[in-house]
């Protein structure tokens, strides 16, 4: 039985490049939740807290029509960027991102609100801007949040099965990633694939948790005051 | 009673079920999925009666496996279609694959539906399948790749005739049906399973039996299926 | 000079209160503003900063003007040079003393300075550690001295040492008086309680029913009876004359209080070199009996 590893590899390159994305993208969506209110802001915290609640195929039934190139965005993108997000690895970063983003940001928010209120006033009194204060100050501060964006973000993608089997396509090298060969597998009835493939996933996830334990016992404890809320 | 049905039959079955409990006044209940994964769930347990596959290969693994009483038996032969809700030009049949409006081409996995398999056999047969591979986007199933053409986001796809006949999709676009010739006829196996030992035998004998009637055929054959 | 001019409805616990305050602080003084918790003290020092907006008047340090409502001038908080100490120590956790100074201080920093602020507060020997690692009164002096690390032109702290207990409180006033005097600072200083600061303060303003005013002699103030009074043994140290009033320094077992007194008990007091007596909130002393 010849494996191709080819679904692990993109799968683990899907999560990579997810969670970075997701790091750029939540640290000025955290920090304004957690430090503005403003009408509305519940409609916000909802909007992204959706994911967590919400079946992944009503997430990719509804990526798939958006990502249509027959729709208007999907159009747009399509004779703007020459992009073509649905059966695309671009798509399947987009799709994760917006199925991921709560597992970034509400660690991030958790973490930020933790911090003494007056801590960024001590660091704008001593003629320090938003910026500065972002990157000497709040995020130093919050590593141990960090961390737990980071491999919630990278475990929840390197799992993610639902959006990529709606919008993906299994292409192979471009959107047949782990989750799906498992699932091609199972319904061939090639059940020793995808034992080898099952295997490898509970592996590497173990381990990425295992290392991440080890280096940060407060992750335990954020995990599940996250998954309580 | 529970009839497990390959997707692409799901509307002859429907058809099939109104006959039968206006007949026998027996409440049918159809489960509709891939074969693969019906097959899955029938090999762990699952209390399915019946089982209409796409293929023959899933009931022969049914059967190898024990919870089969009866051999697979043929019971309809499924036609392949080229099918587009979009304003694309179908006239050179296959040919037009390679136009390059088309983008995207949706076909059923090969790894697991009869329809993926045929229809790559098609294209290898006309010989034009290297031309349009890129373009291929493979569904888990003839219902993914028909979401794929009714959502658009593929611009052609490969069905079952049975789908573009079905009630529901008939005025959606256009459809050519690709020649017998290019590919292995889809025989569509069906069994009666073990589960119905216990409860309804008799029933799953006489829905089995509908199944191959003249009544039944006529059922198939209307859905665009061809029948022995 | 600094001007306030200022006008501010504050949204407090009993309902939303007006404040108006007009004061001047010239360069170099201490002044020590005072009045009950929820008057809006702290209000104030954070509409002087700019981290808090009022709803109109005016603001000038000198020939700046920080803010004012008409020409809708409001600089922001950073371009203000202010040093803030807050009621807390708020220290950034992730930086050591040294760090915290460098950070503090900005691009280059006076390195001279900096180690004389080290030494100051004898806090030269362990630069190099985290908050987490310094006690209470540490943490107070390296927050005092990062708002002075940048040499701000006006030093603003709010109820700074309320959380330390009696003696570092005097120790840290000592060490504060001592900062202001060495490097010219002009210096405005929030309190609620007026007994350990009375003898650092150039000028005393208290504020009361939303409203700002000075306060000529100490005598004036009416003693709080809700607080709480305290009964201690003490011997005299000494007692000795201010710019607003008399201060007796008390010894109580190793402590030693700065207590300001009326002109009548200054008298008195150097002549009972050793009694019982009690101690309300504003600093109003009562002799018990002679030992």
């Amino acid at each position: 039985m010849s494996i191709d590893l080819e679904p692990i590899l993109l799968s683990l390159k899907l999560a990579l490049i997810t969670t970075v994305l997701l790091l750029i993208i939540s640290i000025p969506i955290s920090s304004f939740l957690a430090y503005r209110s403003f009408r509305g802001k519940p409609v916000i915290e909802t909007i992204i807290s959706l994911p967590l609640v919400l079946p992944p195929s009503v997430l990719g039934f509804y990526l798939l029509i958006a990502f249509s190139p027959q729709n208007f965005l999907g159009e747009f993108i399509q004779n703007n960027f020459g992009l073509q997000l649905v059966f695309s690895f671009p798509g399947l970063i987009i799709g994760s991102i917006i199925y991921s983003l709560p597992f970034m940001v509400h660690p991030l928010q958790a973490g930020f609100q933790e911090l003494p209120l007056q801590l960024r006033e001590a660091s704008y009194v001593l003629g320090k801007s938003r910026f500065q204060t972002l990157f000497k100050v709040l995020l130093p501060n919050i590593k141990s949040s960090l961390l737990t964006g980071i491999v919630l973000t990278f475990a929840h993608t390197l799992g993610e099965f639902g959006v990529v089997l709606m919008i993906g396509g299994n292409i192979d090298g471009e959107t047949r990633v782990a989750s799906i060969a498992i699932y091609d597998a199972v319904e061939a009835l090639n059940f020793g694939v995808a034992h080898i493939y099952s295997i490898i996933l509970i592996v590497i996830s173990f381990a990425i948790l295992l290392i991440t334990y080890g280096l940060n016992k407060k992750l335990l404890n954020s995990v599940f005051r996250h998954g309580s809320n | 009673m529970r009839i497990a049905v390959a997707s692409n039959a799901q509307f002859a079955a429907d058809s099939l079920k109104k006959i039968f409990e206006e007949k026998y006044s027996t409440d049918v209940e159809l489960i509709v999925s891939s074969s693969g994964k019906l097959t899955s769930q029938i090999k762990h347990g699952a209390p399915y009666d019946i089982f209409l596959s796409a293929d023959m290969k899933y009931p022969k693994s049914v059967a190898t496996d024990g919870m089969a009483l009866t051999e697979p038996k043929v019971y309809a032969l499924g036609k392949l279609v080229l099918w587009t809700t979009q304003d694309i030009d179908l006239k050179n049949g296959l040919a037009s694959l390679k136009n390059p409006s088309i983008k995207t081409i949706a076909v059923a996995n090969p790894r697991t539906a009869p329809y993926g398999i045929a229809t790559i056999s098609a294209l290898n047969q006309a010989g034009i399948y290297d031309a349009v591979k890129n373009k291929i986007v493979y569904g888990e199933s003839i219902s993914q790749v028909n979401q794929y053409q009714l959502t658009g986001a593929a611009n052609v796809a490969f069905t079952a005739l049975s789908v573009v006949k079905s009630p529901d999709i008939k005025q959606n676009g256009k459809f050519i049906i690709i020649a017998d010739s290019l590919y292995r006829p889809i025989q569509q196996g069906a069994i009666i399973l073990k589960h119905s030992n216990e409860y309804n035998l008799e029933n799953a004998e006489a829905f089995y039996q509908l199944l191959f009637s003249e009544k039944g055929k006529a059922v198939f054959r209307h859905f665009g299926y061809n029948v022995n | 000079m600094v001007q306030i001019e200022i006008e501010k409805k504050l949204d407090m616990a009993e309902g939303v209160k007006e404040l108006s305050v007009n004061m001047e602080i010239n360069a170099g003084e201490f002044v020590m503003i005072f009045g009950k918790s929820g008057v809006g003290k702290t209000s104030l020092l954070r509409m002087i900063s700019g981290l808090f907006r009022p709803d109109c008047g005016i603001i000038k340090s000198g020939n700046e003007t920080w803010f004012d409502a008409e020409k809708k001038v409001n600089i922001p908080v950073q371009k203000r040079n202010i040093g803030f100490v807050f009621q807390n120590p708020v220290l950034f956790p992730n930086m050591t003393i040294m760090e915290t100074l460098r950070y503090a201080a900005g691009k280059n920093p006076d390195k001279n300075y900096l180690r004389k602020l080290l030494k100051i507060t004898e806090l030269h020997n362990m630069s190099h550690r985290k908050p987490e690692k310094l006690s209470g009164g540490q943490q107070q002096r390296v927050a005092l001295i990062r708002a002075l690390a940048q040499k701000p032109t006006l030093l603003l702290l709010d109820e700074p040492f309320s959380s330390l207990d009696l003696t570092m409180r005097q120790q840290l006033l000592n060490e504060l008086k001592f900062l202001h005097t060495e490097l010219h600072l002009t210096t405005l200083l929030v309190s609620h309680d007026l007994v350990p600061l009375i003898h650092v303060a150039d000028r005393l303003i208290e504020i009361k029913n939303g409203m700002n005013k000075e306060i000529k002699d100490f005598s004036e103030i009416k003693p709080d009876l809700n607080t709480t009074e305290k009964v201690f043994q003490g011997k005299i140290n000494k007692v000795y004359g201010s710019s607003i009033g008399f201060v007796a320094e008390i010894r109580v077992n190793e402590e030693s209080l700065k207590i300001p007194v009326s002109e009548k008990m200054a008298v008195f007091l150097k002549e009972k070199p050793s009694f019982r007596f009690s101690l309300d909130g504003n600093g109003n002393i009562r002799i018990h009996d002679e030992l």
